[in-house]
């Protein structure tokens, strides 16, 4: 059935058809115009031939008339005349054709097979158009169904009709001749032209063929079916063309089964980051809230749940600010909302209803938003962490980092110490055994310059060591800069140079735990440099830009710089050194720089550091400068600071309260001397059973 | 008639035609036009003879060697006029051969 269906069948079938026809159109119009051909040439042939035999009639008629008497040879003439025509006419006994003669009365005169002198048999059609018309020819039929022609002449002289008469298949015997051999000969052509249409046709279809063939096996999923088709024209581009459309869909299915696979390992990945999301919603001690972008609850996960002390379902649908009103928050969260940025803030204190049992605690929470696909934040990720452990941790490690600062400054201050009470010693013995009150006086003064340094030094210990939480204050770094660095640098056998602009801005920090830094970043450098050296310490104003790559705001801030000559720090140890605990010093805790990092950025600037190995180090401090109130303020409050103590004579009752009996003894002896009543404790508790004893006495003037 | 002074052939035909009461016949050409059948030799072949001879003589035939001959071919004449006065009918085979004395005086 397909192969009745095929280009090939039908091509074939449309060709023998057009042959067909073309083939009968030729023999119709070649019969039709040899039958006219015939019609003429057969009627010019036998007229002549009648003519012929009418002229012989008219040679005899003529002798007939010569001889005078016409009545009397007549008969002889004509009978004379039919011999010699039957003579000569009548040749043979098959002759189909031959010359007849009948006369008016219907009489036959000459005639191969009819009987001479007999009625001619022939029909009253055929004897009235012979009589009719005298000459021409027609068709007719016989009696017996024989389809004949006839073509006639009279003789009027004597009253006869010379006809020709015969079937018409011998008429056009030729023509019937020349038609079968058309046929014959059309056949035979059709044949031999069919069949070299065919190979044309099968030569030129083969392409198709294996096309078809391809695209079966192409639909049957066989994509590797080889074609081979070499040609040059149409077919050739168009097996080209379905071997590029072939390639293409192969190579489309193997990108789509590629697709495919990566789509289901995207699914069994997406399915495992779904189980492993859920695991950590679930299971994470962060809490996490899931809210709409009016902040109402979708979902918390159980951490949350457990710190509210609530069921989970609890939160669903209730809104977050309704739970925990914080229109500071809310306007975080509104702007989370509206901008689509997330945010995030680290240890803030939270005023917990419940803080008289918990006490303050630190989180770290952030607001994260999840963007629908116009990409409006249309759900917020809450995320909180407990950190007040942590936060108190970070204090104890500040604590201890800070015992060993002072370890490391021990020695140095011990024998700073040692010198400062040897110079006071010295001087005191050698003013007690002298009785020259100038020398005396000058031993005293040097005694109490080396007693003010000692003091100073023990002040300088004091702020150093001083813990507890930052109280910032505002400070110009100027001469605690160069204060700590000397004091960390005591028996270092390094030299400094300070760098420091005289119109620093003022900075408002915790001075102790500046001092803390700065000592580390000088100890570091000391200890870096143990081949001695120079610690260049450079400290100016600069403007850090929205754009700078710091991790800190845009705005004014010292930097302070620490350059030191020593070995420097590998690259591969450069993002490691703020790391707690992380050192290459056998000595070194690691804490220092983490430590000096987390104070830093505690108050809002940040630590940087170039190295190369063998080529120094240099660590830069970016501290935000003081805002402008601040600054007038503490301009005002230094107003006073900076004025010259004067002694304040007076009068009054002052308790002094000291645990070093030689202290308390010095300010009572001073105080006596200016002036003042004194009461003095040597320790807490002391101190309050004095205070208590004016208040029985209703006099509480004395503080 | 040649040689015969005063002849005047329309007036020697009538009167055979008038006269002539029996059959009459030639075998000489010269007075087949007075008679009612003449079978006379042919001049034409007697001239056509004597022409070939001469050419054979001519072409070195010794006369001796040339056989004395015959007239072959002759001629029948019918005065179909006569025929008709006479009411003679001739056969239709001696028409069909003959020439008529009217077809000779045809111009």
């Amino acid at each position: 059935m397909k192969r009745l269906q095929s280009i090939r069948t039908w091509l074939l079938l449309f060709a023998a058809g057009v042959f067909v026809l073309t083939a009968l159109f030729v023999l119709l119009a070649a019969d039709y115009q040899l039958t006219r051909i015939t019609d003429r040439s057969q009627a010019a042939l036998y007229k002549e031939k009648l003519a012929t035999i009418i002229n012989i009639l008219e040679s005899r008629h003529a002798r007939l008339l010569r001889t005078g008497q016409i009545e009397a040879y007549r008969d002889d003439f004509m009978s004379s005349t039919i011999e010699t025509l039957t003579r000569s006419y009548y040749l043979s006994s098959d002759q189909l054709v031959y010359p007849c003669i009948i006369n008016t009365e219907y009489e036959i005169l000459m005639h191969r097979e009819l009987l001479i002198e007999k009625r001619s048999p022939a029909t009253a059609d055929f004897h009235s158009k012979v009589i009719t018309l005298k000459n021409g020819n027609f068709n007719y039929v016989t009696e017996s169904g024989e389809r004949m022609w006839c073509i006639f002449s009279f003789f009027k002289e004597w009253n006869w009709i010379v006809f020709y008469s015969f079937p018409q298949e011998v008429k056009y015997g030729d023509v019937s001749r020349l038609r079968t051999s058309l046929i014959v000969t059309l056949l035979i052509l059709g044949l031999v032209v069919i069949a070299i249409l065919s190979l044309i046709v099968t030569r030129m279809t083969r392409p198709l063929r294996k096309l078809t063939t391809a695209s079966i096996a192409m639909a049957a999923g066989d994509l590797d079916h080889i074609i081979d088709i070499g040609a040059r024209d149409e077919i050739g581009i168009l097996a080209r063309s379905f071997i590029n459309m072939r390639d293409s869909i192969r190579a489309k299915i193997r990108d789509l089964q590629r697709e495919i696979t990566e789509h289901r390992k995207a699914e069994i990945d997406l399915r495992e980051s779904n189980e492993l999301l859920e695991q950590i919603f679930s299971t994470t001690h962060f809490l996490l809230a899931y809210l709409d972008s009016d902040f109402n609850f979708i979902r918390v996960n159980e951490a949350y749940a457990r710190a509210g002390n609530q069921p989970q379902d609890y939160y669903i649908g209730k809104n977050h600010f309704d739970l925990f009103p914080h229109e500071e928050n809310r306007a975080i969260f509104q702007r989370v909302v509206d901008t689509g940025e997330p945010f995030s803030v680290e240890a803030k204190q939270f005023h917990h209803p419940d803080q008289v049992v918990r006490g303050t605690t630190y989180w770290d929470w952030s607001l994260i938003p999840v963007k629908d696909e116009a990409g409006r934040a249309h759900r917020l990720v809450f995320s909180l962490h407990d950190v007040t452990e942590a936060k108190k941790m970070e204090a104890e490690l500040l604590k201890t980092q800070k015992l060993e600062s002072i370890g490391i400054l021990a020695g140095g201050i011990a024998h700073d110490f040692n010198n400062l009470l040897t110079a006071i010693l010295g001087n005191i013995s050698f003013a007690s055994m002298s009785s020259d009150t100038a020398t005396i006086a000058e031993r005293l003064t040097e005694a109490e310059r080396a007693s003010i340094r000692a003091q100073e030094l023990a002040r300088q210990l004091l702020t150093f060591s001083k813990g507890g939480a930052p109280v910032k204050k505002i400070i110009f770094l100027g001469d605690l800069l160069k204060e700590t660095v000397a004091f960390s640098l005591r028996g270092a056998n390094i030299s400094c140079e300070f760098a420091i602009s005289p119109d620093l801005f003022p900075l408002e920090v915790d001075a102790g735990q500046l001092s803390q830094v700065i000592s580390n970043l000088s100890i570091n450098a000391d200890q870096a440099m143990a081949e001695g050296g120079t610690l260049k310490v450079q400290a100016g104003n600069v403007k850090v830009g929205e754009n700078a790559p710091l991790s800190i705001e845009a705005g004014d801030y010292v930097k302070i710089c620490f350059e030191d000559q020593g070995s420097g720090i590998a690259a591969e140890h450069l993002t490691n050194i703020f790391d707690p605990f992380f050192t290459t010093k056998k000595e070194g805790s690691g804490l220092g720089l983490s430590i000096s990092h987390s104070i830093i950025k505690n108050h809002g600037g940040c630590i940087t550091v170039d190295s190369q190995a063998g080529q120094g180090a240099v660590f830069c401090l970016y501290l935000p400068a003081a805002q402008k109130k601040s600054r007038e303020k503490s301009e005002k409050s230094l107003e006073g600071v900076l004025e010259k103590p004067a002694l304040l004579l007076g009068n009054g009752k002052i308790l002094v309260l000291d645990d070093e009996e030689m202290i308390r003894k010095l300010i009572i002896r001073i105080l006596s001397h200016a002036g003042y009543e004194v009461e003095s404790a040597a320790d807490g508790s002391e101190a309050i059973d004095l205070y208590r004893k004016p208040l029985k006495m209703l006099n509480p003037s004395m503080l | 008639m040649a040689g015969i002074t005063g002849w005047e052939d329309t007036l020697a035909r009538s009167y055979v035609l008038d006269k002539t009461r029996i059959v009459t016949g030639t075998v000489v050409m010269h007075i087949v036009q007075y008679v009612l059948l003449s079978y006379a030799k042919s001049d034409y072949e007697m001239g056509e003879y004597a022409a070939v001879t001469a050419l054979r003589i001519l072409n070195g035939t010794p006369p001796n060697e040339i056989p004395i001959s015959t007239n072959r071919k002759a001629k029948i004449t019918l005065n179909m006029s006569l025929a008709k006065e006479l009411g003679i009918k001739f056969p239709i085979e001696m028409i069909e051969k003959a020439t008529f004395i009217e077809e000779q005086e045809l111009p």
